[in-house]
């Protein structure tokens, strides 16, 4: 092999490699990440929740979208779900503890399936905990498909679609705010605060009442963790809630995978480039 | 030869499935399963004591169908019969148990025996075949309720007894073998009774038996009215009273005493007044607290706890708050009342500092027996207003008009009713800190308001603490909630403020992005 040669192939090489870096995903690091802050997280005690909908009118004061009617009960009578333009619900749920209303939006994961998915990193990760969404989203609906709660919703209805869901309030936060919904709740069923401290009160309360509660914290683990936990008075599946998610993170059963696909990219032809070298010199 | 054998095969298995359809359509039009019967429901024979792992399921017995079917042979068809005629429910009659396989002998020669005989001599019978008995019962559940001998029924046996204690209490005298009465020792039948089946005394379920039918069946033949003598007599069709319809049931005599003070020699604390008298008509029975015998609880737990009270120490018994026997354990259920839920749902914690001295007082005193509160109106501070407006929320709505006087008056009669409430709530203080918590009850000095410690903003440093409109709604929501008060809604309390029409929610127009 000459010297020429012998560039050309270390150049291959790290070419390869170059590209392979742009190919790895986006991976979102796991709690405590970003300087040892706190994720910030939102507590729902489903048993204080008095299913008065303030919630539902706030956000969707903050966010200038349609306000809905709060005035009568009848919308409870059928299982909502979050739209493009509703970015949280309160459904009621019949149990044997009587009535029981949950709130329903964008669970804001610690490592976030729909971040993972997203091709031009529209979907963000912030390290306060907010998972947002930029304008430069393409509408190729991804993040709907990768979801486990099925939040992610996408305006079928507009001309230039773009996903919308919850961003538990990311441009109130900046501006040293509450979330609306927490700011409205007249029964303080939603708490905000740094997720850690909210998990030590969430256990505490199921401690100092043992029979109010189910003896789980809901999101406390699930799907590696999510930026809203959830308190119940019956078991989880009751009240809408999956119990099949695991407590994986849901990138890392992608990240294998994708973190291989570069190396094959840039190994397997330099594999291929040095038999064939060491055969072709073998013939001379 | 092929198509013989193909035919062959296909009848084999038309003959199997029919087998089988046959099978499950007979189940179903037996009488076992025609709903609503009670009778018509068996015992399960399995003893496993000896049998341990079964080969084939267990047989369930109708006892109740065997019974009206040999009526007139009587119950010594199966059952032995002493030298008085008093029978001895065992069965069978020569119950052989040395072995597995000689217990398994027994039964069957005296089941199949008699179904043989009977099926000989022309009479109607039952099972000779194993599979016939050997059936798999689904959706077996406990249909025999246990009969508790609670102060009703135990008055009942005295009225028609004349009160002749020594037919059902004994003691058993070990020299000569045979049991003798002492006025004065009765216990309950599990005292001496509580053996395994087969044990040296009767179990209590062979003991109860015996005596209970014998007597029963004697009384019938002799004319008098007499409690039942089949199954479901006493364990399906008889209603047990509940704790308020007991309450003219005159006492047991025993010789118990009236009230007491429960102390121990060489205890720290003074001794506890106790009204024994007025505890009873509380009960269902002695049992609900003297689970094992009728003496005092230091007998088994002395101070320091002993092997025989399975080393619960004195106070330990008295103050468990998780055992129904116990004092503080049983006071502590009643909280979960409706009445007293509604404040005792907040304050947690069965003992609390402080709290010692209501009970441990040493001496009854005048005044103990009830403490009644003063009225009302002498006992409350001079300025407890009677309206209080309170206008956290008056940008949206009209302020609220909360009665607080009306809710004390309530909450006071609601504790004058209740002779337990009236002794825990000498102070008035205790039934204002159902909703004043931390802060002191004083008369002429107010108590602090709600907004002192409740921030007006949400504090992410203090998230046990609500703010103070989570506080308010909190407060007032779940102790409505757990007083199972109807339910409200929010303009029962927020009246609607007549506002500028276009700027009420409803007739808001729907915003457009």
């Amino acid at each position: 092999m000459d010297r020429r040669e012998f560039l050309k192939t270390i150049g291959i090489g790290i070419g390869g490699v170059a590209c392979g870096d742009i190919l790895i995903p986006s991976i979102v690091n796991a709690q405590n990440a970003f300087g040892g802050n706190e994720f910030f997280g939102v507590l729902v005690d489903t048993t204080r929740c008095i299913g008065c909908m303030r919630c539902e009118m706030a956000c969707a004061e903050a966010h200038n979208l349609p306000l809905p009617d709060i005035s009568n009960d009848s919308v409870f009578e059928k299982k909502r779900n979050t739209t493009e333009t509703r970015w949280t619900v309160v459904n009621r749920y019949e149990t044997e503890k009587g009535k029981i209303f949950v709130k329903q939006q964008c669970m804001h994961c610690n490592q976030p399936a729909c971040v993972a998915a997203c091709l031009v990193k529209a979907m963000k990760k912030r390290k306060e905990a907010h998972v947002t969404w930029d304008t430069n989203c393409i509408g190729c609906r991804l993040c709907m498909v990768s979801c486990p709660f099925d939040m992610p919703k996408f305006e079928y209805n507009s001309p230039l679609p773009k996903i919308q869901k919850c961003n538990l309030c990311w441009d109130r936060f900046q501006e040293g705010k509450l979330p609306a919904c927490v700011e409205a709740c007249p029964v303080e069923a939603l708490k905000f605060g740094a997720r850690r401290d909210l998990l030590d009160e969430a256990n505490s309360r199921i401690f100092q009442n043992p029979h109010n509660y189910v003896h789980h914290v809901y999101g406390g683990h699930e799907v590696g963790g999510t930026s809203y936990i959830y308190l119940s008075a019956v078991p989880f599946e009751q009240i809408g809630f999956r119990g099949d998610l695991g407590t994986t993170p849901y990138p890392e059963f992608t990240t294998g995978f994708l973190h291989a696909v570069p190396f094959v990219d840039v190994l397997w032809p330099l594999i291929l480039l040095g038999i064939n070298r060491a055969i072709r010199r073998e013939e001379d | 030869m092929n198509r013989k054998l193909f035919t062959f095969i296909v009848l084999i298995g038309i003959c199997t499935y029919c087998f089988f359809l046959f099978r499950e359509t007979g189940k179903i039009w037996s009488a076992e399963y025609k709903a609503g019967n009670a009778v018509a429901r068996p015992i399960f024979i399995s003893d496993t004591d000896m049998f341990k792992e079964l080969e084939r399921p267990p047989v369930g017995f109708y006892h109740d169908k065997h019974t009206v079917a040999l009526e007139k042979e009587g119950c010594g068809v199966c059952h032995l019969q002493d030298e008085k005629g008093r029978f001895i429910f065992k069965y069978p009659k020569l119950r052989d148990e040395k072995t597995r396989q000689s217990l398994m002998n027994s039964y069957h020669d005296n089941c199949i025996g008699c179904h043989r005989e009977r099926a000989k001599a022309g009479k109607k019978s039952g099972a000779v075949t194993c599979g016939e008995c050997h059936v798999v019962k689904k959706g077996y559940e406990e249909w025999l309720r246990p009969v508790e001998l609670d102060h009703y029924l135990h008055y009942q046996h005295e009225k028609a007894l004349d009160k002749k204690c020594e037919l059902c209490h004994h003691l058993y005298n070990e020299e000569e073998k045979k049991p003798i009465y002492k006025k004065g020792t009765e216990s309950s039948c599990r005292d001496c009774h509580r053996g395994k089946e087969g044990g040296k005394t009767a179990s209590f379920r062979k003991a109860a038996h015996a005596d209970c039918i014998n007597c029963h069946m004697e009384h019938n033949r002799e004319g008098k009215t007499a409690g039942p003598s089949n199954c479901k007599g006493c364990h399906v069709e008889m209603k047990q009273r509940t704790i308020s319809e007991m309450l003219a049931v005159p006492r047991p005599e025993r010789g118990q005493p009236d009230k007491v003070i429960i102390s121990s020699e060489d205890a720290r604390m003074k001794g506890v007044p106790f009204d024994h008298r007025s505890h009873e008509s509380y009960t269902r029975s002695c049992r609900t607290c003297h689970h094992k015998t009728l003496n005092n609880c230091k007998t088994c737990h002395p101070l320091k706890g002993s092997a025989k009270g399975n080393k619960v120490a004195l106070a330990d018994a008295y103050h468990r708050a998780s055992s129904g026997r116990s004092c503080v354990g049983c006071h502590e259920s009643k909280k979960s009342e409706p009445n007293c839920a509604g404040c005792h749902h907040s304050i947690k914690g069965a003992l609390t500092n402080g709290y010692c001295l209501v009970c441990h007082s040493g001496s009854f005193r005048e005044d103990q027996a009830v403490r009644r509160l003063e009225t009302l109106n002498a006992s409350l501070p001079e300025m407890a207003p009677e309206v209080i407006d309170i206008g956290v929320l008056k940008k949206k709505y009209m302020p609220v008009r909360f009665p607080h006087l009306a809710h004390v008056r309530k909450l006071f009669e609601i504790s004058n009713r209740n002779r337990l409430a009236n002794y825990f709530h000498a102070d008035k203080a205790a039934i204002c800190a159902g909703c004043h918590h931390y802060t002191p009850i004083e008369h002429k000095s107010p108590p602090p308001f709600c907004r002192d410690c409740h921030n007006v903003s949400f504090d992410l440093q203090d998230l046990k603490k609500p703010r103070l409109v989570a506080a308010y709604h909190l407060q007032c929501i779940n102790c409505h909630k757990r007083m199972k008060l109807k339910p409200l809604k929010c303009t029962d309390c927020h009246a609607e403020k007549l506002m500028d029409k276009s700027l009420s929610h409803k007739n808001r127009s729907i915003k457009v992005r």
